[in-house]
């Protein structure tokens, strides 16, 4: 126990040491971060047309019956407050695509609107320079769908009624009735809200996104904080270790010792960006509903509430750590189960955007019972016991884990 | 040029000390093998959002058939059918689904009601929701799609047989009027700024899978920032002491090369493999420049943290910055300023706009005149 008590006051002295040289570029990077924040903040609240998704027009825009269509797709209440379409020419679009100032553009062929009359549709090329999969090209891609759907389906009735006509010998009804029918389509897409009959239930006792999110950024900041650690916990050789347990010094002590400093410089790491952070939050007034009006003592008590989770999260950094015999191996370990855990938990897309198995994978990884606490703790009621629980026989596992992979690493060498 | 072969030899014998390390080398092992699960689990269902299907009645021929569409049709809304009203309406207050679309009893006959304008007061489909948000209203413009066509058929065949026709048509007649026009397929093509690229394979429009090229293009990046503090480590053991002249001024961007080219190495591979692949020359040239860039960029980074403690402080604040600034899971605009600091940004760009490659020429030009600038003799940073 006196060879433990030693061993942990020195690996304390040891991360304290440190703490300024992390703290003091964490505390800049910071610094940059909130002001960065406060960029977005001004420009997202400066005005609402910057938050739109902007796509270029270019092509020929001369047909009025396309400005018409344009003009209703731009006013549809599903993308009025998302996309706005802006005429450009196709160098300039290319340009201002190139400069990242547009997310895409769409080239409209010339005579695109009779080519669509004489049901020999011309395509609309929409181009864009970055990845399909984005999620802004998966939405316009699925808008564009349901755009194409109605067009096609409304021309095949078109094209049908004015063949029934000559079918019947009642060709001297067709334009008359050529405007009617497109005036009845007209009518249907105009009053498609009519379609259905809303009811809401009220919000749910679950987090809004920003809250979320919040939590999420919170738990992979302390999952990124252990490529930091790594110079100073990665062990290259057993030596000294291998020393002090042919002195007595159990692995157990070691460990626990170790475990302790690295607890020690994550909880004054978080606590202190954490502090800057939330103080970032207040002065940005960034709204998150579940804070609203909520003092910055309320606000502190959640930051201590996350303490149980920076616990598991050292305990698991400890692990890994553990695991390899060189910075190279650790920061890249560090970064891959980083990018796992936190892709498969929710950090980067929310859960429920994931599919079923990896949605049932991440109750059990360390990342995903963290954010599970922590939103339980924003919404105020102090993170549910069963979580609690959870969180301490993760980190019993880990630390004991980590123990067993001490043992085994000494033996071999 | 006489420098070459010596500059092979640290090369190798850098390489050989870094992959006698397994751990490092079942690390990497470790990215495709991670990128195939990725593969795998995208394959299930998933969506931005959970919506509900319900029918008033099971035995509704055509709401049956619209629930078919919606379950079979890929989307980035995830559908699943729920027998009960009461249990669907209650996943939704517990925010266990987003919506429920109730689809009414007698769907087609309301369809008819609808589109022959004789009674427009019952609604054809009732809609749960918590709160209207944008994401919902675009589902509920899937839904209208869904629903066009059978509303489409209603208003002509309705139109024809009530406004038109002096004698009864048979509904055969008018579908096969209908279908004879033979519009079909959308009037919408996706393409990139270079026309001749081919899809990413699965990953082309899957949003699950989207990031991949943006994740593995930063681990390049760390796998230069982990050299750099290996370099570090080194230096401060006093081990380039033995080397004549400490290796040459060439030897810190040797150093952190081979690791990058190993890490640049795998990912390749993984980009074969998964075929998140473009072309052989694109894929290597812009792969070559994004090597050259991580030496770079690392290398300035170790120069100006001067220590081993606050480089592993920066890393993890980078990458955060990174994921964040560059597209790799979202594009935004209005930071130029900072994101064109980073490589990975012009890496990104450039794979489907190869009219960036210029803007990377000169951010290297730019990066490695800094560099040479924070080396320089008698600079503070030069150690």
């Amino acid at each position: 126990m006196e060879n433990f008590g030693k061993y942990f006051r020195v690996q304390i002295k040891r991360a304290a040491k440190s703490l300024p040289a992390v703290l003091f570029p964490a505390l800049l990077l910071m610094g940059i971060a909130v002001l960065l924040g406060r960029m977005i903040w001004s420009i997202s609240e400066g005005s609402a047309d910057k938050q739109k998704v902007q796509i270029a027009l270019v092509g020929d825009l001369s047909d009025p019956y396309l400005k018409l269509g344009m003009y209703a797709l731009e006013n549809l209440d599903s993308i009025h407050f998302t996309v706005e379409f802006l005429p450009m020419a196709e160098e300039e679009a290319q340009r201002e695509l190139d400069l990242g100032r547009i997310t895409a553009y769409a080239r409209i062929p010339e005579g695109l609107v009779e080519s669509i009359m004489w049901g020999e549709n011309k395509k609309v090329t929409y181009v864009t320079s970055g990845n399909s999969g984005e999620m802004v090209s998966v939405l316009i891609r699925e808008l564009m769908e349901t755009v194409s759907t109605l067009l096609v389906e409304s021309q095949n009735s078109v094209y049908g009624m004015q063949r029934f006509l000559e079918n019947h010998g009642l060709e001297d009804r067709m334009w008359e009735a050529t405007e009617e029918i497109n005036l009845r389509y007209f009518d249907l897409f105009l009053n498609r809200t009519e379609l259905y009959k809303m009811e809401f239930t009220g919000i749910s006792n679950e987090l809004s996104l920003p809250g979320y999110y919040l939590c999420a950024m919170m738990v992979l900041f302390l999952m990124l904080w252990g490529i930091a650690a790594c110079p100073l916990f990665v062990k290259g050789d057993l030596a000294f270790q291998k020393l002090l347990r042919a002195r007595g010094q159990s692995l157990w002590a070691q460990v626990m010792g170790e475990y302790a400093a690295c607890l020690f410089l994550m909880l004054a790491s978080f606590l202190i960006i954490g502090g800057i952070l939330l103080a970032g939050i207040r002065y940005l007034q960034v709204p998150i509903p579940e804070w609203e009006g909520a003092s910055q003592e309320e606000q502190l008590v959640f930051l201590l509430q996350a303490v149980p989770v920076a616990a598991l999260m050292a305990a698991f950094q400890m692990l890994l750590f553990e695991l390899v015999s060189g910075i190279v191996s650790g920061v890249l370990l560090q970064f891959i189960s980083t990018v796992c855990l936190g892709y498969v938990s929710g950090c980067f897309y929310p859960v429920s955007f994931l599919p079923e198995g990896m949605r049932r994978a991440s109750a059990f990884l360390p990342s995903g019972i963290s954010i599970r606490y922590l939103d339980g703790c924003m919404l105020g009621n102090g993170g549910s016991p069963g979580e609690l629980l959870w969180i301490i026989l993760s980190l019993l596992l880990f630390l004991g884990l980590t123990i067993l992979v001490r043992g085994r690493r000494l033996r071999a060498a | 040029m006489r420098h070459f072969p010596k500059g092979f030899l640290f090369f190798f014998l850098l390489n050989k000390r870094l992959t006698k390390k397994y751990s490092f080398l079942i690390i990497l092992g470790m990215v495709p093998l991670l990128v195939a699960g990725l593969f795998l689990a995208a394959r299930e269902d998933s969506g931005v959002l959970h919506i509900l299907l319900c029918q008033e009645n099971q035995e509704d021929l055509l709401s049956e058939q619209v629930i078919r569409e919606l379950l079979e049709k890929d989307s980035i809304l995830r559908f699943s059918r729920e027998a009960s009203k009461a249990a669907a309406c209650e996943e939704v207050r517990s925010g266990r689904a987003d919506a429920v679309w109730i689809f009414s009893d007698g769907l087609q006959e309301g369809v008819d009601n609808y589109t022959s304008y004789r009674e427009r007061e019952e609604a054809l489909v009732t809609v749960v929701e918590r709160e209207d948000t944008v994401f919902l209203q675009l589902a509920r413009e899937r839904l209208y799609s869904v629903l066009y066509p059978h509303l489409s058929f209603g208003l002509f065949q309705n139109y024809i047989s009530l406004e038109l026709a002096e004698e009864e048509v048979s509904q055969e007649e008018l579908r096969a009027e209908y279908q004879m026009a033979e519009v079909e397929g959308s009037i919408f093509q996706f393409s990139y700024r270079n026309s001749q690229d081919a899809v990413d394979g699965q990953a082309d429009g899957n949003y699950l899978l989207a990031p991949l090229r943006g994740l593995l293009a930063l681990l390049v990046l760390l796998c230069g920032l982990t050299a750099s503090l290996y370099f570090q480590q080194d230096r401060e053991a006093g081990l380039f002491l033995r080397l004549p002249g400490g290796g040459g001024k060439l030897f810190p961007y040797l150093y952190h090369m081979t690791a990058v080219v190993d890490a640049a190495a795998v990912v390749l591979l993984t980009f074969y493999v998964t075929r998140i692949w473009i072309s052989w020359g694109r894929e290597l040239l812009l792969m070559a420049l994004y090597c050259v860039a991580c030496v770079g960029f690392c290398n300035l980074l170790r120069k100006l943290c001067k220590t081993i403690q606050r480089l592993a402080t920066c890393i993890p604040i980078l990458l955060l910055a990174m994921t964040v600034l560059c597209p790799v899971f979202i594009s935004l605009k209005h930071f130029f300023m900072v994101q064109c600091l980073f490589p990975a940004f012009y890496y990104l760009h450039a794979v489907h706009n190869t009219y960036f490659v210029k803007y990377f020429l000169v951010y290297l030009a730019v990066l490695y005149a800094v560099d040479f600038l924070v080396g320089r003799p008698g600079s503070e940073y030069q150690k």
